[in-house]
C-alpha cells in the first residue's frame, strides 16, 4: 500500500511539472529545457527556510513559489532577447548553472545537498499524497482559466506569430513573462512538497536529465492541452513502475520515444493533428 | 487635423536610406494608396508607422499625437490596424479565433484584466458578424492555416476590423490573388470605407490602386516623388519616369546576362 | 605559473575547438542543433578504446574510431534529420535530445556503467620542460593531433570544393541547389567529417585524463553548444577561436579564482552574458 502512495505522490509531482512546461512551451511557445530547475530553487527555498530559519513547512510554499516565478521572470527576461534554438539552449544553460551553484556553493550545503526535512507532525506520506494531488488539480485549474481568458488567447498568439499578435494589441513581451513566471512558480510550488518526500534535497536531483524527463513527458503526451500533460504525466510516470524493463532501461526507452514522437507524431498522443502544424511543433488548437 | 502624419521621416539600415525624410499626411475618411517601384521603401514606411521599428529621423503623429518609437502593440491600441504582406494568420486557431483574439485588444493593455475575463458569447457573435462581412463565415471553424492564400488575405481583414481601428493600413492586400479574388477584395475594402474607416493601401498592381484611392502617393528610392489624384500622378513625368526608368534599367538587365 | 595554465587552457581548448568545430559546421549546414554530436563524441571514446585495446596502436584506433564516427554521423543523418526538414526547429532538437539521451543509456548497457580506463596501467612518463613549464606527452600528441585536424578541416573548407559546397548551402540553400549542388552528398559529407572530428575530440580526451564513461558526453553536451554559440553559430573560425577561449578561461579561472565558480559553469556563464549582450553571439557571421 504505501508503495502505491509514494508511487502516487511522484506522479502528482510530474503532472503538476508538464502542467507547468505546458504553460511556458505548450501556451506561449517558448522552448525551455531546464526547467527541472526550477522545481529545485522551490525546493531549496523551502530546505533553507526548514533548516537555517526554522520556519514552518506550510509558510515555504509561497517562499518556493515566489523565488521560483523570480528567477523564471529573469528567465523570461531572457526569451525577450533571444529566441528558438538561442533560447533552448540558453534555458538549458540556466539549468546546468542553477545546479551547479547549489552544488558548489557552501551555503547550500554543497555537493551532499541539505538533508533532515521533516514534514510537520501529522503530515504523513497519505496526507502528502493528497496534497500533492490538490497541487495537481490547482495547476490544472490555472492552467484551465489561463487557456480560456484572454490571455490564454494572446499565449496562443504569440506562439503562432509573435508580429502578427502584437499588431493585435498584445504586448508580447508581456505575455512570454507571464508565461514563465506562471509556469516556473508552479514548478516551484511543487519544491517543498519534494523536499519533504524525498527528505533532503541535492543539486544533482534536479540536472538536465530530470527536465528532460519533464519534457518527455509533455511532448509525449502532447503538448498544448492539459489533457496532454496529464496523460504524458501519469502514462510515463507508472509505466516504469509496472514495467521493470523500462525502469531499467528509462533513459534508452524515453530516448527512443523522444525520437519516435518526433518522426512520427511530433503533436503528442493527446494531440490532434485538425489543423496545421504551427510555429512550434503542431499541436491540437482549442479549450 | 490630419488622422495621420508623417514629418521628414527617416530610417536608415546600416547605410541604406531605405527612408529619406518623407513628409505625408492622411486625413480622416479617405482612402490614400502608396505606390512605387520596387525597393521604394513602401514597407518601410509601413513599418515605422505601425511601429515595427522606430524612424531614424522624423515624426510620426496619429490624431495629433507622436506614435513613432511605439511598439507594434501600443499603436494597434490607439486604432491602427494593419494586415501583412505575408501571410500572418494564427496557424493553429480555427477562422473564428483569429477574429475573437483580434476582439481581445483592450484586454491585452494589461496581464491583469487580460486574466480576468475570457471571450463570451457575444465576442463570438460578433466574430461571426465580421466573417459574414468579408464572405467567411462557412469556414468559421476551420483552420486559418487552412485556407487559401485568398481566403487567408479576407481573414486578415477581419482580424485587423475587429481592432475597431480609426485607421486602416493594408500591406500588398491583393499580391497573389487572381483578378476575380482581387476584385472581391476591393469590394470589400470600398465597404469597409463607406462605414467610415480611413484606408491606407500599399499595392504592386498600380491597376487596382487606381481605382480604389482617392489619393495617391508615390514613393521612389526612400522619398515622395509626387503626390496627388490618380489621374493628376498618372500624368507626372518624374512617377512615369520612376516606373520606366526601372523597366528600362531591367531590360537592360537582363538583355546583359 | 601562469604560462604553464596557458598551455594547460590551451590543451583543453583545442579539444574543445574540435568538437565545437563539428557541431558549428553541421549547423551552418543544416540549420540544426545536432545535440546527439556528444553521443557520437563518447562514441569515439569507446570505439577508440576498443580498437587500442585490441591493436595498441594509437593511430590506429585513432583512425579507426573517426571512420566508426564518421559512418554514425551518416546514418543520423539520413534517417534522423532528413526526414525532418522542413519541419518547426523545436522538432529536430528534441529528437537530437532524444537520440542523446538514448546513446547514453546504450553505451551503458553496451558496455557497463563503471569508468573504463585508457591505458592500463602505464606510468606517466616525466613531462618534457620547457623553461618553466612542464608539458606531458599526452598533452603534446593532443596539441598535435588538434592542431592537424583544424587545419585540415581548414583546408576542406577553404581550398576544396566540397567545401565550397558547404558555405554555398550555408548561404542560401535554393541557389546552391540551382547551381547544381547536390544537396545530400553534401549534407552527408558535412556530417561524417563533423563527426569524425568529434570522435577525435572524445578519443583525445580519453587518452588525456585516461577514463571512458557512458555520461562522458553530459558535460560536453552543453559545453560544446555554449562554444558554437559564442563563436557565432555556422562561423568555423569564430568557433575553434571561442574554444580556445573557453578552454583558457576555464582553466585559468580555476586556477586563480577557483571559488567563483564550478568550472564547468563558466562555458555557461559567459555564454548567458554574451548572449544578453550580443544575442547573435560574439563572432556571429552575416544572416546567421
Amino acid at each position: 500500500m504505501y508503495y502505491y502512495v509514494v508511487v502516487g505522490i511522484m506522479v502528482a509531482l510530474y503532472v503538476t511539472l508538464t502542467l507547468s512546461v505546458n504553460i511556458i512551451t505548450g501556451y506561449a511557445g517558448q522552448p525551455t529545457l531546464g526547467h527541472a530547475a526550477f522545481l529545485g530553487v522551490g525546493a531549496y527555498t523551502a530546505a533553507m527556510l526548514m533548516t537555517k530559519a526554522q520556519v514552518s513547512w506550510w509558510l515555504t510554499f509561497p517562499a518556493a513559489f515566489a523565488t521560483a516565478a523570480l528567477v523564471g521572470l529573469i528567465v523570461g527576461a531572457a526569451s525577450l532577447r533571444v529566441r528558438d534554438d538561442f533560447l533552448a539552449i540558453t534555458t538549458m544553460g540556466v539549468g546546468f548553472v542553477v545546479v551547479a551553484v547549489f552544488q558548489y556553493v557552501p551555503w547550500f550545503g554543497g555537493a551532499m545537498g541539505v538533508g533532515g526535512l521533516v514534514p510537520p507532525p501529522g503530515v504523513d506520506k497519505y496526507v502528502l499524497l493528497g496534497l500533492t494531488i490538490a497541487l495537481a488539480v490547482l495547476t490544472g485549474l490555472i492552467s484551465w482559466h489561463l487557456e480560456r481568458s484572454w490571455a490564454g488567447m494572446a499565449l496562443r498568439s504569440v506562439r503562432d506569430d509573435e508580429a502578427a499578435a502584437e499588431a493585435m494589441g498584445a504586448d508580447i513581451r508581456r505575455f512570454k513573462l507571464l508565461a514563465f513566471v506562471t509556469g516556473c512558480g508552479l514548478a516551484g510550488l511543487a519544491g517543498p512538497l519534494y523536499a519533504v518526500h524525498l527528505g533532503f534535497v541535492a543539486g544533482p536531483d534536479f540536472a538536465f536529465h530530470f527536465s528532460m524527463t519533464v519534457l518527455t513527458m509533455a511532448v509525449f503526451g502532447g503538448l498544448g492541452t492539459i489533457r496532454g500533460a496529464v496523460a504524458g504525466a501519469i502514462i510515463l510516470g507508472v509505466a516504469p513502475e509496472l514495467f521493470r524493463f523500462i525502469s531499467d532501461y528509462r533513459n534508452l526507452v524515453y530516448g527512443a520515444l523522444l525520437i519516435f514522437m518526433m518522426l512520427f507524431r511530433p503533436t503528442g498522443l493527446l494531440g490532434v493533428t485538425r489543423l496545421k502544424l504551427p510555429r512550434l511543433l503542431g499541436k491540437k488548437g482549442g479549450a | 487635423m490630419p488622422l495621420l502624419q508623417c514629418k521628414g521621416v527617416a530610417r536608415h539600415f546600416a547605410g541604406l536610406k531605405a527612408l529619406d525624410g518623407v513628409d505625408m499626411s492622411v486625413e480622416q475618411g479617405e482612402i490614400l494608396g502608396i505606390i512605387g517601384p520596387n525597393g521604394a521603401g513602401k514597407t518601410t514606411l509601413f513599418n515605422v508607422i505601425c511601429g515595427v521599428y522606430p524612424p531614424t529621423y522624423g515624426e510620426v503623429l496619429f490624431e495629433g499625437r507622436p506614435i513613432h518609437g511605439l511598439r507594434p502593440s501600443a499603436v494597434a491600441q490607439l486604432g491602427v490596424g494593419r494586415t501583412f504582406q505575408i501571410s500572418r494568420v494564427f496557424k493553429s486557431m480555427t477562422v473564428r479565433e483569429n477574429v475573437v483574439m483580434a476582439l481581445g485588444k483592450k484586454e491585452y493593455a494589461s496581464v491583469f484584466s487580460a486574466l480576468g475575463g475570457r471571450p463570451s458569447a457575444a465576442d463570438r457573435q460578433r466574430a461571426d458578424d465580421l466573417l459574414e462581412k468579408v464572405g467567411l463565415i462557412q469556414f468559421a471553424d476551420q483552420g486559418a492555416g487552412e485556407m487559401s492564400l485568398g481566403l487567408q488575405r479576407r481573414l486578415e481583414l477581419a482580424r485587423a476590423l475587429a481592432l475597431r481601428p480609426t485607421l486602416l493600413m493594408l500591406d500588398e492586400p491583393v499580391a497573389g490573388l487572381s483578378l476575380p479574388e482581387m476584385e472581391e477584395f476591393m469590394k470589400l475594402v470600398r465597404r469597409v470605407h463607406q462605414d467610415g474607416i480611413t484606408v491606407v493601401l500599399i499595392e504592386h498592381n498600380l491597376h487596382v490602386t487606381m481605382q480604389i484611392s482617392q489619393r495617391l502617393l508615390v514613393l521612389s528610392y526612400g522619398k515622395k516623388i509626387a503626390e496627388g489624384t490618380p489621374a493628376e500622378v498618372q500624368a507626372n513625368p518624374a512617377v512615369i519616369e520612376a516606373y520606366l526608368g526601372r523597366e528600362d534599367e531591367e531590360v537592360a538587365g537582363s538583355a546583359q546576362s | 605559473m601562469i604560462w604553464q595554465q596557458i598551455v594547460n587552457g590551451v590543451v583543453t581548448g583545442g579539444i574543445y575547438a574540435l568538437v565545437a568545430l563539428g557541431l558549428t559546421m553541421i549547423y551552418g549546414v543544416l540549420r540544426l542543433l545536432h545535440v546527439a554530436h556528444a553521443g557520437i563524441y563518447a562514441l569515439g571514446a569507446y570505439a577508440g578504446l576498443l580498437v587500442y585495446g585490441v591493436t595498441h596502436q594509437f593511430v590506429v584506433a585513432l583512425t579507426a574510431a573517426m571512420v566508426i564516427c564518421a559512418a554514425a554521423g551518416f546514418l543520423t543523418q539520413r534517417f534522423l534529420y532528413r526526414p525532418l526538414m522542413g519541419t518547426p526547429p523545436l522538432v529536430p532538437l528534441i529528437a537530437s535530445i532524444g537520440l542523446f539521451i538514448f546513446l547514453g543509456d546504450a553505451y551503458r548497457l553496451a558496455f557497463g556503467a563503471q569508468t573504463l580506463p585508457f591505458r592500463e596501467g602505464l606510468a606517466e612518463p616525466t613531462p618534457y620542460r620547457v623553461g618553466p613549464i612542464a608539458i606531458t606527452g599526452t598533452q603534446l600528441v593532443i596539441l598535435g593531433v588538434a592542431a592537424l585536424l583544424l587545419a585540415l578541416t581548414w583546408y576542406i573548407i577553404n581550398k576544396t570544393r566540397l567545401g565550397l559546397a558547404w558555405r554555398a548551402v550555408a548561404g542560401d540553400l535554393e541557389i546552391a541547389q540551382a547551381m547544381g549542388i547536390d544537396l545530400n552528398r553534401s549534407v552527408a559529407m558535412n556530417f561524417a567529417l563533423g563527426s569524425a572530428l568529434a570522435a577525435a575530440a572524445g578519443l583525445l580526451v580519453a587518452y588525456h585524463y585516461n577514463e571512458v564513461f557512458p555520461t562522458m558526453g553530459d558535460v560536453p553536451a552543453y559545453k560544446m553548444l555554449a562554444i558554437v554559440v559564442l563563436g557565432g553559430l555556422g562561423n568555423p573560425l569564430g568557433t575553434v577561436a571561442a574554444g580556445f577561449l573557453i578552454g583558457l578561461a576555464e582553466t585559468l579561472v580555476v586556477a586563480f579564482a577557483g571559488y567563483l565558480l564550478p568550472r564547468d559553469a563558466i562555458a555557461f556563464v559567459a555564454l548567458i552574458i554574451i548572449l544578453m549582450i550580443r544575442p547573435q553571439g560574439l563572432f556571429a557571421r552575416k544572416g546567421a
